[in-house]
């Protein structure tokens, strides 16, 4: 079972532990088409489009992964769905896209899965990672020691 | 870090656009034979592009490889075959509390 130790690092000082209270579980991600759409893309003579790097955030409380929808759109990702999300103005409707996630740096697999494309500029996040991804792993949130461990 | 932003501020930014309600057409297909489905292959993934009905799949990845073989890269409506889907919960995200320190 791989195993992803993170310890918060290149960040203003601080005890780890109040760093990683800070700013909660960051994940290096790495967003990119489908492999299948790749393979079409590629039979074409199509020019494959760049994966979209940042951060995301491992969120217990959130039931589904998200992204920025402009990155998803940016790779010429089309919607496969659409769902609900509780608001505090009521229910909203969002798209769903089918995308390929990848954790560069860490031993954890990559996944295609369902996003919910959402809108969040001006953060620099592009991507809170859900209890959809969870389901599969085991997380150990070490306040003591500052750290976080992913076990898939 | 971006501790100072207002919550409502980052409220209106992640839900400011409106969302426009697509797939009707496969909506309408999939509640024609939603009961069928249903009593088939339950928890499963069907397949629609307008009114026509590609298959079931047992992953959303099986489900989107075969949509994108049959109809390229265009949209179409990965439908989880379940009696009601719930609304998605992603609190940290509508209540404006999302930062990330790097």
């Amino acid at each position: 079972m791989p195993v992803h130790n993170v310890f918060p690092h290149g960040l203003p000082a601080g005890a780890p532990q109040d760093l990683l209270a800070a700013i909660g579980l960051l994940l290096a991600v790495e967003i990119n088409v489908p492999q299948s759409l790749a393979n079409v893309l590629t039979s074409q003579g199509a020019a494959l489009p760049q994966p979209v790097t940042g951060s995301a955030l491992v969120d217990t409380g959130a039931t589904s992964c998200c992204v920025e929808e402009s990155l998803v759109q940016g790779l010429g990702l089309q919607p496969v769905g659409q769902v609900h999300v509780c608001g505090q103005s009521g229910l909203k409707l969002q798209n769903v896209y089918l995308a390929r996630m990848s954790f560069p740096g860490s031993p954890m697999p990559t996944l295609e899965l369902p996003l919910i494309g959402v809108q969040m500029t001006g953060q620099n996040l592009i991507s809170p990672i859900g209890r959809d991804v969870l389901r599969h792993c085991v997380l150990v949130y070490n306040g003591p020691m500052g750290s976080y461990t992913i076990a898939f | 870090m971006h501790f100072c932003r207002l919550p409502g501020f980052l409220v209106r930014s992640t839900f400011s656009r409106m969302v426009e309600p697509r797939f009707t057409e496969e909506l309408t297909a999939f509640e024609q034979r939603k009961q069928e489905l249903l009593n088939l292959c339950e928890s499963k993934f069907a397949v629609f592009k307008g009114s026509e009905f590609l298959g079931v799949f047992d992953t959303p990845q099986a489900a989107y490889d075969a949509g994108l073989n049959k109809w390229g890269n265009v949209a179409f409506l990965i439908k989880p075959v379940v009696k009601e889907e719930k609304p998605q919960q992603i609190p940290a995200l509508y209540l404006g509390l999302l930062h990330a320190g790097t």
